[in-house]
């Protein structure tokens, strides 16, 4: 029995096609491309892609569901289920025990909180603000001029730092500017800025509590310079899935199997 | 440019500092009464928001006073070298602080103070019973009760503080460049931190010291006298609620300007307005309601209560005319050019003052300059360039 | 659209076109007339609601009428004492909402921050203080404020006093933090000694026979709002547009006032046929709490229905016809959302409102001055923040509620700054709360994509907390 979960974020979106056979699942296909504009499209594009990648056709899902913030906007989806939910049921797949997961995506992030059962119980969002996302980190990169990919060999290379005081992603960049100018080694501006992201995420962690195992999902979970400073400053192991980026797609498609 | 000072920082004078061995009682803002505290045989120390807050960051909202959140991350690293701590109602935000803190250290014991926001009879009484509510507590877990001795003592070593930094802060004025923006603030934050009675024996030879250093300097002819005696040093006042920022501070050491008065939560506020006993009754225009001469707790309560209401006063008070009557009697006495006011980010009291201080002294032709801060959180190649610009400006 | 929302639409059309002071009290003297205002009751089609706005209507054109002696008054004051002074009040925090549902919050805030008001104070006040300087709100001849609940209207009301030039007619309340004997002696002494200034200045003697009414007709408002709010227990079938959270004035502006206890009369009585109605329907209200239970169910996670066209819930989800009950915490946004029809597709009802919690004792007629003292003082908001918490558990424990919705208004420091000691009280009695950041005015401060699925995602946390 196959089910698709399909997960429309601001930046990437996402498709996932499982298959449950004898209680157990298995991922048949995933693609990952970025949203774009229109994120009606963005979906359609990563079902067509997913089923053709499977060999799969649309008729074979018994559910489709939808997740992210595009997730209101498909027309084809069976339901929708907020990230929320489909990133916590995506970790507790890979870590049963998790007890706190932490997805940085583009424009969101958010801390969630999961009982001994994997259900989730609390979560928290960022606010309105950008900085502590992924997006954040994207234009700060740009602004250095350095490919995001290389931020975690620049950052293990590094042990100076220098401290970016403004939390608002204009100001930061602003002042990323001003620190170029004066210039200060580019190599201490990264790891001054995963060090304030991290400090926005950790603020979020504390308001709902720190509780291990955590789990980190989320395109920024791919940023190893983040993932390490974070088990650095909450002095904990960070477990991170195969490929992070997927889990919200991953749970959507889990959360699509009827009950048994 | 000049950054160097003449004279050793303050830091080298404190030779008493940390042998006493009083239990240490925590307060907050300068409405709290300290000679109740020494009274009671405690060591009144100021919680000054040293941390950076991150465990704090948990407990309150990300738009929160900052110095507030980083009080509370003080209070969770070491609060449990305090046997109390006194809280005042002055703002939301520490009434939130208050609420936070008991909850989630519950071991340490507090206070909370209410402080009147008006300056009338009604207000006095009220707020003089309150004292005496905060002494009761404290009493509690002193296990004695202060007795009249005892706060006629505290008070005088609270006036005798008083009066020291007020002849620093003198000094300062005269001679900024003496001592240093950034000494100067840091000897008002020790004053609060610091043991009373060692603290002003050291500030005592500290001020002996520049005495006579600065009577030398007068005998011996000036070197800078050239150029910088043509040239006008811009005075300027600066007005705000708690600052505490060395690097903001170095800023000011850096730059050629004059800080010929300050207002703040952390400066003048703290040490201005001595209290004389029995010379605050009349204030109301009414007889005084005991004989004279004749002094107890209860009148010594009341005077204390009435120092504590007209002090120069926190933006927090109802009339904010008073507020605006003082400020343009230091302009006029100090001759200030222009002012820079500075806040806490997200400290609706301080913030809110703004726009009528600005309206004010738009009419008056006095230039000034907004900065709004984040405790700890200072972003120096930013403010230095605005300073700088403003300097150039008046 | 019907002819009465045309109408509506087309009035708040004229005011934004015509922003100034004179025009709206034209209008308010053309709706304030009876027959017009009879007309205007007439599109309202719940009974409460209609008395509400009626009742606001004369409120507001009072204080717009220059023949009145008005007074600017800051939430939390005892109105009472405004009646018996025979003052006109106005409030702007109330009417800074309104700027919100009138579409001209954009243009006040503007004003606000053009004035170096500061951008991160809660818009309520912001817009206020942008109206006033836009000289879109009455003159006062006084103006009363309070520090009770927050700091802001003091400082707010301050400037507005400056601009008027009645910086002698402005008062504080100062409320003192606790609630016994010497507070209330110095509250109760500053209610009296502004009262008798008031009457002063105005050249009238004070009448305590006008506070004695004012405060019988407050104790009668008390009454019906018990009874009203008693039969919100059982109920969960509302009349249509009928919203607690717009029930703001009976409780604060029109306190002390005939009109404060006849809406609440009316809302018993209309509430009351609903609970009868829904008796004989037999309306399903009960469920049991989900214990334990893995992943492996649809039904723990229930698709939520976000279709704000389609007011029926979501077909085939088991989970969805229970009804769930919400109590409410602070305010709501105040312009066009999808918030409450998302609740309402999924069945999701607002039971109860902090606001709509009578939180007084019966008040003393024959000591005026102290019971209004009293009153203040009982109010959750003042003093700790465990008042409130307790306030709060006693109403989720009442209405019998499955989460409570605190909205996090952006800016508002005394309630977020106890937001995070209000939900560890609330999950020490296992009811989960979702912390609803967003800003009740300003609808460029807040994303609704965010706030959307924040609402959902805790929707669907309570509904797994349900098994059948
Ligand atoms: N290989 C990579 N190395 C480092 N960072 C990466 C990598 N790939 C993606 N990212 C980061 O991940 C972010 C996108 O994350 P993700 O795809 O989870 O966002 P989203 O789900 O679209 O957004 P949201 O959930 O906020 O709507 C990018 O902004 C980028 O910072
Ligand atoms: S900065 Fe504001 S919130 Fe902080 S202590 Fe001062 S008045 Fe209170
Ligand atoms: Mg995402």
């Amino acid at each position: 029995m196959y089910t698709c979960g399909i997960d429309v974020g601001s930046v990437s979106a996402e498709a996932v096609i499982l298959n449950r056979q004898d209680g157990k699942f298995e991922i048949v296909a995933y693609i990952i491309t970025p949203t774009g504009g229109d994120s009606k499209e963005a979906a359609t594009n990563v079902f067509n892609r997913a089923l053709e990648k499977s060999g799969l056709g649309a008729s074979d899902m018994s559910s489709v569901v939808a997740t992210g913030y595009g997730r209101l906007n498909i027309p084809f989806a069976t339901k929708n289920i907020t990230e929320i939910s489909c990133h916590a049921r995506g970790v507790v797949h890979y870590f049963p025990d998790i007890k706190t997961v932490i997805d940085i995506g583009g424009q969101d992030s958010k801390v969630i909180k999961l009982d001994s059962k994997g259900n989730p119980i609390d979560f928290l969002m960022n606010d309105k603000c950008a900085a502590g996302t992924g997006r954040f980190l994207e234009v700060m990169a740009r602004a250095l001029d350095i490919d995001i990919r290389d931020f975690a060999k620049i950052f293990a290379g590094t042990s100076q730092k220098v401290d970016i005081s403004s939390t608002c992603t204009v100001f930061a960049e602003s002042e990323i500017v001003s620190l170029i100018g004066h210039g200060v080694a580019k190599n201490s501006i990264v790891k001054g800025l995963v060090y304030s992201i991290t400090g926005r995420i950790i603020s979020m962690v504390e308001r709902v509590g720190l509780e291990g195992p955590v789990c980190m999902t989320g395109g920024v979970a791919k940023n190893l310079a983040v993932v390490s400073a974070l088990e650095e400053r909450l002095n904990l192991k960070i477990k991170v899935p195969e490929e992070p980026q997927i889990t919200g797609a991953l749970g959507a498609a889990l959360l699509g199997y009827p009950k048994e | 440019m000049v950054t160097e000072n003449n004279v050793p920082a303050f830091s080298q004078f404190i030779k008493n500092g940390k042998i006493s061995a009083l239990p240490k009682a925590g307060w907050l803002c300068t409405y709290t009464p300290e000679e109740i505290i020494i009274a009671n045989g405690f060591w009144p120390v100021r919680i000054t928001g040293r941390q950076k807050a991150k465990k704090a960051e948990g407990y309150f909202p990300i738009n929160f006073c900052p110095f507030i959140k980083s009080s509370m991350e003080d209070l969770l690293a070491s609060g449990d070298e305090l046997s109390a701590v006194i809280v005042t109602n002055s703002c939301d935000g520490m009434r939130r602080f208050y609420d936070i803190a008991s909850k989630y250290i519950p071991d340490l014991p507090f206070f909370m103070l209410d402080v009147p926001r008006n300056q009338n009879e009604f207000a006095v009484r009220y707020f003089a019973n309150n004292i005496l509510k905060m002494s009761a507590f404290l009493e509690t877990i002193s296990g004695r009760k202060m007795l009249l001795p005892d706060l006629t003592s505290a008070q005088e070593i609270c006036n005798e503080k008083r009066l020291l930094l007020k002849k620093l802060s003198n000094f300062f004025r005269n001679d900024q460049k003496v001592i240093g923006a950034r000494n100067y603030f840091n000897i008002l934050i020790t004053s609060m931190t610091e043991e009373p009675g060692c603290f002003n024996t050291d500030l005592r030879s500290y001020l002996e010291y520049i005495e006579s250093q600065s009577r030398h300097n007068q005998e011996t002819p000036a070197i800078e006298s050239g150029d910088a005696g043509s040239r006008q040093i811009p005075e300027i006042m600066i007005l705000g609620n708690f600052i505490d920022e060395e690097r903001l501070w170095e800023i000011f050491d850096e730059l050629d300007c004059k800080i010929s008065a300050d207002d703040l939560c952390s400066s003048s506020r703290y040490f201005e307005n001595i209290i004389q006993s029995g010379n605050f009754s009349n204030i109301f225009g009414r007889k005084q309601e005991l004989p004279n001469g004749e002094i107890s707790i209860d009148r010594l309560l009341r005077d204390i209560a009435i120092r504590q209401l007209f002090k120069p006063q926190c933006m927090r008070m109802a009339n904010l005319n008073n507020k605006i009557e003082e400020i343009n009697k230091n302009i006029v006495k100090n001759k200030i050019k222009g002012i820079i006011y500075i806040s806490q980010k997200f400290c609706d009291n301080t913030l809110l003052f703004y726009p009528l201080l600005r309206e004010k002294l738009n009419d008056k032709n006095i230039p000034s300059l907004f900065i709004e801060i984040e405790h700890n959180n200072l972003s120096v190649g930013q403010i230095k360039t605005r300073i700088q610009a403003f300097l150039e400006i008046i | 659209m019907g002819i009465a929302e045309n109408i509506k639409e087309n009035l708040k059309l004229k005011i934004q076109n015509n922003l100034d002071r004179n025009y709206i009290r034209n209008i308010l003297r053309i709706i304030g007339k009876r027959p017009v205002l009879a007309a205007y009751g007439a599109t309202f089609s719940s009974r409460s609601d209609k008395y509400l706005n009626i009742a606001t209507i004369k409120s507001i054109s009072c204080s717009y009428n220059p023949k009145n002696t008005v007074a600017y008054g800051s939430l939390f004051l005892p109105y009472e004492m405004f009646h018996a002074l025979d003052l006109a009040p106005f409030l702007p925090e109330v009417m800074g909402g309104f700027t919100g549902g009138l579409g001209i919050a954009d243009r006040t805030l503007k004003e606000a921050s053009a004035r170096w008001y500061t951008p991160d104070l809660c818009t309520f006040h912001r817009s206020a203080s942008g109206a006033v300087e836009l000289d879109i709100f009455p003159v006062p001849n006084f103006l009363i404020c309070s520090n009770l609940a927050c700091d802001a209207a003091q400082k707010t009301f301050y400037m507005d006093a400056k601009k008027f030039g009645l910086e002698d007619n402005y008062y504080l309340i100062d409320t003192p933090y606790d609630n016994d004997e010497s507070s209330i002696k110095y509250l109760a002494a500053q209610l009296e000694s502004v009262s008798v200034d008031i009457c002063r200045k105005s050249g009238k003697k004070l009448d305590i026979r006008k506070f004695k009414k004012a405060i019988r007709l407050s104790n009668e408002f008390r009454q019906w709002a018990i009874k009203a709010s008693d039969i919100r227990k059982e109920l969960c079938m509302y009349p249509k547009g009928f919203d607690g959270l717009n029930f703001i004035l009976p409780f604060h502006g029109l306190a002390g006032t005939k009109d404060a206890v006849d809406v609440y009369k009316t809302m018993y009585f209309e509430l009351n046929g609903f609970l009868k109605k829904q008796k004989r329907g037999n309306i399903k209200n009960t469920g049991i709490r989900r214990i334990g239970g893995g992943w492996t169910s649809v039904s723990n996670v229930n698709s939520i229905n976000i279709n704000n066209n389609n007011l029926s819930s979501s077909s085939g989800n088991a989970g969805s016809d229970k009804v769930k009950k919400i109590l409410w915490l602070h305010l709501k946004p105040y312009y066009n959302n999808n918030l409450f029809n998302l609740l309402e597709n999924n069945n999701y009802k607002v039971v109860f409102e902090e606001i709509s919690n009578v939180y007084w004792p019966v008040l003393d007629p024959e000591k005026p001055f102290e019971s209004l003292a009293i009153k203040m003082l009982s109010h959750p908001l003042n003093g700790s923040v465990q008042n409130r918490v307790n306030a709060i558990l006693k109403m989720a424990k009442d209405f019998n509620v499955d989460g409570v919705i605190m909205f996090a208004h952006w800016g508002c420091r005394h309630s977020n700054g106890g937001a995070r000691i209000i939900k560890d009280s609330l999950k020490e009695q296992d009811i989960p709360m979702l912390l609803l950041d967003g800003d009740c005015l300003n609808k460029n401060n807040s994303s609704e994509g965010q706030m959307l699925t924040r609402l959902q995602g805790f929707m669907e946390i309570v509904d797994a907390r349900y098994q059948y």
